[in-house]
């Protein structure tokens, strides 16, 4: 068994691809014709997105996320150099600022923001040695 | 809502003249007598697209159906159509451009409404009131008379039916379906008792003792 991808059901796939391009600086991969999937190029684990009808087609049901919501139980998170910076760009692209880049005990520089939906996404400098 | 045709066919592939039934919303079962040789073809319209697509108020529908002159008024012209099939696979195709047509030229709910439809649908019927209110920006006493009119049922009724259509769906789709346990579980029923009482209502029959074919446990697909 590996990871292989992460999925978020969302409102609009298009723009949640759009969004992570301009708040995160991350590339989307593949985006479906039918608007309701697309994956971001993320590495070895993929990113992707599906809209919330895709539940029911997939006979699973959802809790949709939301701006107002509170968030769900999970977080999405981002490696980077420059979290600041990064921190910076999310939140002048409309993410919700949550709590700062600050540097934590163990040496990583970690911040929170919510994304267009609501979701939690962590931006944090790389773990060292 | 329904848009059914019930004929009657013989192995000649001949059949009779097909009676136009349009049903309503429902809140519980209703039993259809059928003899052998009748058959049914019928288009069941997402919810809130059913109004749109037939011209027909769906909370006037509510736990009934149009026979006869009264739907044969709904299909007006396309009547037509459906009387002119000389063969079972005449009436589907006659059928499907019907609900295709119909479709594509009907006014869709307005945005939060459909907004309001999905994540209804996503959740499985188990989301309450003000939490889709929240999320579709909507004050709530404004989406609950939204959703009334558009599915012609109650936010509370439309709820239990999209639970029990779920709950259907995991005791009988696929290669492994659940059993009555995992399947309350899974459909936010509280606990096996509750499911039960809920599958009387809906179904009129529980969820062990289930007959061969339910219509209402078909998959979206």
């Amino acid at each position: 068994m590996r990871l292989g991808y992460t999925i978020i059901y969302v409102q609009d796939v298009a723009a949640t691809v759009a969004f992570y391009e301009r708040a995160f600086g991350l590339q989307r991969r593949f985006v479906h014709e039918s608007g309701l999937y697309a994956e971001m190029a993320t590495g070895e684990t993929t990113l992707g997105f599906a809209g919330e009808s895709m539940a029911e087609v997939n006979g699973v049901t959802i809790r949709p996320n939301g701006r107002n919501e509170l968030p769900a139980g999970f977080e999405i998170c981002l490696v980077t150099e420059a979290p600041e910076q990064s921190y910076d760009q999310a939140v002048a692209a409309g993410a919700l600022p949550v709590k700062g880049v600050e540097a934590k005990p163990w040496g990583q520089r970690v911040g929170y923001v919510r994304d267009l939906n609501g979701c939690l996404v962590e931006i944090c400098s790389p773990m060292e040695g | 809502m329904d848009l059914i045709l019930a004929f009657r066919s013989d192995d000649g592939g001949g059949l009779s003249r097909a009676n136009v039934l349009i049903v309503g919303p429902a809140r519980r079962w209703a039993d259809v007598p059928v003899a052998i040789g009748d058959r049914f073809l019928g288009v069941r319209f997402r919810p809130g697209w059913g109004g749109p697509c037939l011209g027909v108020d769906p909370a006037s529908l509510q736990d009934r159906a149009l026979a006869g002159h009264e739907a044969e008024a709904v299909l007006g012209a396309d009547g037509g159509a459906i009387h002119a099939a000389r063969t079972p696979s005449a009436l589907m195709t006659a059928l499907s451009d019907i609900a295709h047509r119909r479709a594509a030229s009907a006014h869709a709910p307005v945005a939060t409404v459909r907004r309001a439809l999905t994540v209804i649908q996503a959740a499985g019927g188990r989301l309450r009131l003000d939490e889709v209110a929240r999320l579709v920006g909507v004050p709530e006493r404004t989406l609950r008379r939204q959703l009334t009119l558009a599915v012609g049922l109650s936010f509370k009724a439309f709820s239990s039916v999209l639970r029990f259509q779920r709950a259907m769906r995991l005791l009988t789709d696929g290669p492994a379906p659940l059993d009555p346990a995992d399947a309350a579980i899974e459909s936010g029923y509280s606990d096996q008792a509750h499911m039960i009482r809920e599958f009387r209502r809906h179904g009129g029959f529980t969820p062990g003792s289930r007959p061969a074919l339910v219509l209402v446990g078909m998959s979206v697909e």
